[in-house]
């Protein structure tokens, strides 16, 4: 009964209101680029840091709430804007953005990590979908940045770091907001440079992160820096 | 002209059909709060309920296909796991806490006995990945369903199309468990105005209203909150409560406040099934309770009562029991179910 409704529903409002077609707006991708110094990072791959060798096993994290500002205005803001970058799935390193609004903007605002509104929400599909590995099971929570791997080199080998950077909460809340000056010569490249982040980390005592707090938190912070529109 | 006025109107007599439909599933009681759960994001519809019906009680979720929702929420139970003091999940692996009862999940707004869960959508994610409950993954669900030959048709039923992710899982099993609701017990046919307390029961209302109200708060029978009631840790188990959640030493020793409706039938009682009898209860409040900085205020010198008093509480308490909710017929074990597993024995 409810399908024939629902049908019956349509033809009345397609005979009574005339539609007129929209054109989609040309669109344009952004490239996100994830890199190891100057060279594009590779899963799996010997990476040296420092005095030591490790592999990037997992590298994982949400970008959201995309908007292209001109002259402090914001001239495009992304509906639905969630993004999961997976290093493993290099589709996932395109977004798809509004070509004209690219143009002319001058500086791209984003944030890493999903917002607390969001995160209260319920469950949500597409990227954001919790088969994506990115939500905690044991409490609520998106993990926002998820960097995991283990060091090859002999002074550390076995030793593995597992980075699940997550919480949405006063006082640990790691969403990062980012606004990244566009370049003149080449607007659609962003980079994120993992080298720079693993330099800082390696330090730290403990590498094991994986619940909502302070340490996340501080970790959190490095994130936007590591953030550069591509030269 | 003509057609957009006949348009609105047979618009608006769709919607207003719509919300009669919806309020036929689920119910707001008279002087009740409003839920919190923002239907508008997944509205009622039938196959959905009966989908999510179907996932309760499918142990397919599980890791070893052994055990179901239903495996720790039984219906006949109000939902609760009254033969262990903890639930016990694959390979009989046993956890730290007791299955909390589920109904009139609507109005709460976190789940599991910490608070650890902030939506209803999300709250099945972890007794699914728990290794000592289905030690499953949501992922591993998906694919284990989009394998099966029924949950295809049954996703395309509900939804339109046959695509099963894990939005569309933990929202179905929502969607049933929304409709888990329980407020005709004789306590709220005496609120009602259709039936009268005996004497013993409103004695026993006096008591409940001047010594328990504050945290089992009428009509949900819970405040909704945390509170330390002043149970000592246990030893082995080490269960501090929220504080293991927040990290925020106030929280220690905290737990949700569990409703007290159908409370004859949802022992053994507390987060970890201490006790086993409301008789228990009432002797730990009277003369058990352990002091901390954490202890709620109400409970500073406990709850005395004398013999009488504890049996015309418990009398009250047993007004709490809907029998409609406990063998409510589209709660139970779904036919299809049943279907599948008559097939099963005949080959």
């Amino acid at each position: 009964m409810s399908a024939i409704l629902r049908i019956f529903f349509c033809l009345l409002i397609g005979s009574s209101i005339s539609v007129s077609a929209k054109a989609p707006s040309p669109s344009a991708e952004i490239d996100m680029r994830l890199t190891w110094g100057n060279d594009l990072l590779k899963l799996n791959q010997p990476l040296i840091c420092g005095h030591d060798t490790l592999i990037i096993e997992t590298l994982r994290f949400y970008i959201s709430t995309i908007e292209i500002l001109k002259d402090e205005t914001v001239v495009f803001k992304e509906k639905e804007s969630y993004h999961l970058i997976d290093a493993e799935d290099p589709s996932s390193l395109l977004l798809i953005l509004s070509k004209g609004a690219i143009e002319s903007g001058d500086r791209l605002r984003l944030t890493i990590g999903i917002d607390s509104t969001t995160n209260v929400s319920g469950a949500i599909g597409g990227d954001l979908d919790p088969t994506k590995g990115m939500y905690w099971t044991w409490q609520s929570g998106y993990i926002n940045f998820k960097l995991e791997g283990k060091y090859i080199s002999e002074r550390k080998k076995g030793k593995d770091f597992i980075l699940h950077l997550g919480g949405y909460t006063f006082p640990y809340n790691t969403v990062q907001a980012v606004t990244i000056k566009r370049s003149p010569m080449n607007p659609f490249v962003i980079t994120m440079d993992m080298k720079k982040f693993m330099e800082t980390v390696q330090t730290e005592d403990n590498l094991h992160i994986m619940s909502p707090g302070k340490q996340s938190f501080e970790l959190a912070k490095l994130l936007p820096e590591l953030l550069l529109n591509e030269k | 002209m003509k057609n957009k006025i006949l348009v609105l109107i047979i618009l608006s007599g769709l919607i207003s059909a719509f919300r009669l439909k919806q309020e036929l599933l689920f119910q707001t009681p008279m002087k009740w709060p409003k839920p919190a759960y923002d239907f508008s994001k997944n509205p009622l519809k039938k196959e959905k309920i009966e989908l999510g019906r179907i996932l309760f009680y499918d142990p397919l979720l599980s890791a070893n296909s052994t055990i179901s929702c239903a495996s720790c929420h039984s219906p006949y139970t109000a939902f609760a796991h009254v033969d262990h003091s903890r639930s016990h999940g694959i390979h009989d692996r046993i956890g730290k806490r007791n299955a909390p009862a589920l109904f009139n999940l609507a109005w709460q707004k976190s789940f599991m006995w910490d608070g650890a869960i902030n939506h209803l959508d999300m709250q099945a994610l972890a007794p699914i990945s728990h290794p000592d409950e289905m030690g499953e993954s949501i992922s591993g669900v998906v694919k284990k369903l989009a394998d099966s030959e029924r949950y295809p048709t049954l996703f395309l039923k509900a939804f339109g199309d046959s695509a099963i992710t894990g939005e569309r899982i933990l929202k179905t099993l929502s969607q049933f468990l929304l409709t888990l609701e329980s407020y005709n017990s004789r306590y709220d046919s005496v609120k009602r105005g259709e039936k009268v307390f005996t004497v013993q029961e409103e004695n026993g209302y006096r008591l409940f209203q001047k010594n328990c109200n504050s945290c089992h708060s009428e009509p949900l029978f819970t405040n909704l909150g945390v509170e330390n009631n002043g149970l000592p840790v246990d030893g082995s188990l080490r269960d501090y409560g929220r504080i293991l959640i927040t990290s925020a030493a106030s929280d220690s020793m905290k737990f949700k406040v569990p409703s007290l409706r159908n409370i004859e039938f949802t022992y053994p009682y507390m987060h970890d099934g201490r006790f086993k009898k409301l008789s228990q209860v009432l002797n730990h409040y009277s003369s058990g309770i352990e002091q901390s900085t954490t202890l709620s205020p109400q409970l500073k010198q406990g709850i005395q009562l004398d013999d009488k008093e504890k049996t015309d509480l418990i009398a009250f308490l047993l007004t709490l029991t809907d029998r409609s909710f406990l063998f409510h017929p589209n709660y139970g074990f779904p036919k299809a179910l049943i279907s599948e597993q008559k097939t099963t024995k005949s080959k």
